[in-house]
């Protein structure tokens, strides 16, 4: 296995949200996501599948500190030395919060994401780029796409003059845009072109790890795939490492090599992509791929459905406690209205938040709990 | 047994009279006047339906399938736009001749839309209990207690538990499934004989979709009303639609009833969509893809609207537009490989 690139511990964020608009103020804090632990390896598409609402976004958010964890980890572009020393003096879960252990707190405090300084983050910012699902939100509408694309390259003093022209018009070419578009107003692009400029802003930087949060969910299918085949092909070109977030398992499929599924905050099942579909362990997840419709052309669709446990009301049902898929859950028992499964690793690099399953050998990647 | 008609441009055959449809037009135009020239986003769609038929109005965005909907509805600003059809009936009776006044009653009581957005049109400033009671006493007379036990009534008929408490939830705390099952409530308080659904499930994932998907089929199984479901996603409109009619630059360019659509697809159009959508079933190291764009509505290429980019073209189809053949029946297309198959 390749190096890891970038690796999250236990992260949590919650909300606090006002409960009801004019009579009364009171606070309600939802917890968007809670105690999530994956690493993404060089190289490799990491596919975050999920419905919406389930918290990827706020997830890609505190990696990069767009978002400020409440609690949690983020470590990017350590080597295997410092990784090494960082686990090493990490005290064993249960003994305290390693507050006791001093080399602990320096080593983490140094090298983690999400408590180091702005200045020290700032080299980080250039290293990790994100592009989202309507990246127009995301452009000054009365900036041309020349300013767009120029403004990282500035901000980060990359290049005379002369230079950031150069870049920026390889960059259009790259995204398979004309030279002309440098003129123009983002408003005068179709949602797949504002995508491809989007694309450029994100790569303009050479960045190591790119977040593509829904990048074609808004978009036509034949768009959408030509998108999804250009971030292919990029990623191979420059060598990047991309977190690829998406509600559309088919989506997922196609572009990731590993992928992880998420419900109600939480990651349930971790695996490579091929055998979490030739294989899903999570009853969300064999949920999610029964789900899907499947059209042969020439064969008429297939919409034989799996019949799950219906009630479509018990969606809204948010546990603090427990496992967070219990409403739908078709093998649910009285255990997981109180046990928080952890994820554990059942087979090599596959791993699954159930209790239904047999308890493994393997490893903990986080440690379930109790309430 | 095939039978091939070539029909004159513009407008279907029917291949069986139907004795009353429920909405029948024929020949519909848009078109927008603007200092630029005239752009025309319906160009000649003619379809009809019956009571309680769900017909899928699929396509890219910007193919016409909104304007479509809006225009049925006259929704449009009638100062900047033009609608025209040879026919335009709801159970009969003309849309187009209608007053204003008349259409407001026509739309939310016997034909109501649902939007692409739900958060955008619902109030941030009333509970969702209130704007459903609003709209039941804007088109039924009963009184204000008859009416919000019809808006409970009709929150638990959408799937909401505990509908007296959800009653009083403003939209920022409904959830993106709880706030579009809110709009279909809306929609379907007043037992329209229409509904007309705009993107619905598109954003949802897998298993919300299909439980919107259930409940639409229940409310047709409940109210009969027919459906036109508007969407870019196939896989999604399968599941749903009686009829399926693909649109492209502001033209149908294929219609037939679902499973022949799947099965024997026929325009370049509808084959090149299906081939791009990607299958959960198979990973593919290069999706296909139909390369350019589709024609902005104040430049349409001469010929097929599809020429400038269909992998079939030949050269009739850039200076000739091309008529509906009927390829069996009920199933349609608008293509010049039509004629081709007619003659081997
Ligand atoms: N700024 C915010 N304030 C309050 N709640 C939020 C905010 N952002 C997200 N949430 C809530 O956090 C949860 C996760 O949201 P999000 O991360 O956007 O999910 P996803 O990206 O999977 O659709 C949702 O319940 C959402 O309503
Ligand atoms: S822990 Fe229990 S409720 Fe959760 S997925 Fe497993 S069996 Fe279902
Ligand atoms: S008429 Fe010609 S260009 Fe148009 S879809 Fe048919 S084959 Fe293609
Ligand atoms: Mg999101």
């Amino acid at each position: 296995m390749n190096r890891i690139l970038l690796k999250a511990c236990n992260l949590s964020k919650t909300f606090t949200v006002k409960k009801s608009l004019f009579f009364s103020n009171r606070m309600e804090r939802v917890a968007a996501i809670r105690n999530i632990s994956f690493q993404l390896y060089q190289g490799e598409t990491f596919g975050l599948v999920g419905e919406s609402g389930c918290g990827k976004s706020t997830l890609s958010k505190t990696l990069l500190r767009l978002l400020k964890a409440d609690d949690g980890e983020v470590y990017f572009g350590l080597t295997q030395e410092q990784f090494l020393k960082l686990e090493s003096a990490r005290p064993l879960t249960g003994i305290g919060d390693g507050e006791e252990n001093q080399e602990y707190r320096a080593l983490r405090s140094q090298y983690n994401l999400t408590e180091m300084s702005e200045k020290s983050l700032f080299p980080y910012r250039r290293k990790i780029q994100i592009i989202f699902q309507n990246p127009y939100s995301s452009f000054n509408p009365r900036l041309r796409v020349r300013e767009i694309l120029e403004e990282p390259l500035l901000i980060h003093g990359v290049g005379s003059k002369q230079d950031r022209e150069e870049t920026l018009y390889e960059m259009l070419e790259k995204v398979g845009l004309n030279r002309d578009y440098a003129k123009r107003f983002p408003n005068e692009f179709s949602g797949g072109q504002q995508q491809r400029i989007g694309i450029a802003r994100a790569l303009i930087l050479n960045p190591e790890l790119l977040i593509a949060d829904e990048p074609v969910s808004s978009l036509d299918v034949s768009v959408q795939a030509q998108i999804i085949n250009l971030i292919n092909r990029i990623r191979r070109d420059m060598h990047l490492t991309v977190l690829f977030i998406s509600h559309d398992l088919s989506v997922i499929r196609q572009v990731a090599d590993r992928a992880a599924v998420m419900y109600g905050g939480r990651l349930m099942e971790i695996a490579p992509t091929e055998a979490l579909f030739a294989n899903p362990l999570h009853p969300y997840t064999d949920l999610l791929i029964k789900s899907a419709p499947v059209i042969r052309i020439g064969q008429g669709s297939d919409f034989s459905r799996w019949e799950y446990h219906h009630d479509p009301a018990r969606n809204e049902v948010v546990y603090e406690t427990g496992c967070s898929f219990r409403a739908k859950c078709r093998d649910a028992m009285p255990v997981c209205e109180q046990l928080i499964p952890g994820l554990l690793e059942v087979q090599p690099e596959h791993f699954v938040a159930c209790h239904r399953l047999p308890v493994p050998t393997g490893t903990l990647q986080n440690k379930g709990s109790l309430s | 047994m095939i039978s091939l008609t070539r029909l004159t441009n513009g407008t279907l055959k029917r291949t069986a009279p139907e004795m009353n449809p429920l909405l029948e037009i024929r020949n519909l135009q848009t078109s927008f006047h603007t200092p630029y020239g005239t752009g025309r986003a319906v160009n000649g769609v003619s379809f009809s339906m019956n009571k309680g038929e769900i017909i899928g109005l699929a396509g890219e965005s910007g193919s016409g399938k909104t304007m479509t909907a809006l225009s049925i509805l006259r929704l449009l600003p009638e100062n900047k736009v033009h609608i025209s059809a040879e026919a335009l009936r709801f159970n009969g009776l003309d849309l187009l001749s209608m007053t204003d006044e008349e259409m407001r009653m026509i739309r939310g009581h016997k034909i109501s839309m649902i939007f692409q957005d739900p958060v955008a049109f619902l109030n941030p400033a009333f509970t969702i209990g209130q704007q459903l009671t609003d709209t039941i006493l804007t088109h039924m007379k009963i009184s204000k207690q008859e009416a919000a036990a019809l808006a409970v009534e009709t929150l638990s008929k959408v799937g909401f538990t505990a509908p007296e408490h959800k009653f009083h939830y403003y939209p920022h705390q409904l959830s993106g499934g709880m706030a579009q099952r809110t709009m279909i409530a809306q929609a379907i308080v007043t037992r329209p004989q229409l509904l007309i659904a705009d993107e619905i499930a598109t954003s949802l994932d897998a298993t919300l979709q299909n439980q919107i998907i259930d409940l639409m089929l229940l409310i047709r199984q409940e109210l009969s009303s027919a459906m036109i479901l508007i969407t870019h996603n196939l896989a999604l409109i399968s599941q749903m639609a009686d009829r399926i009619a693909m649109m492209y630059a502001g033209e149908i360019v294929e219609i037939a009833d679902k499973e022949n659509l799947f099965r024997n697809p026929f325009h370049p159009y509808t084959i090149g969509l299906l081939e791009s959508i990607p299958r959960i079933d198979k990973k593919s190291e290069f999706l296909k893809t139909i390369p350019g764009n589709i024609p902005d509505i104040f430049h349409y290429p001469a010929g097929c609207n599809f020429s400038d980019r269909c992998p079939r073209v030949m050269e009739i189809c850039c200076h000739k537009k091309p008529g509906y053949y009927e390829l069996s029946p009920g199933h349609k297309a608008l293509c010049w490989l039509g004629e081709r198959a007619a003659t081997t």
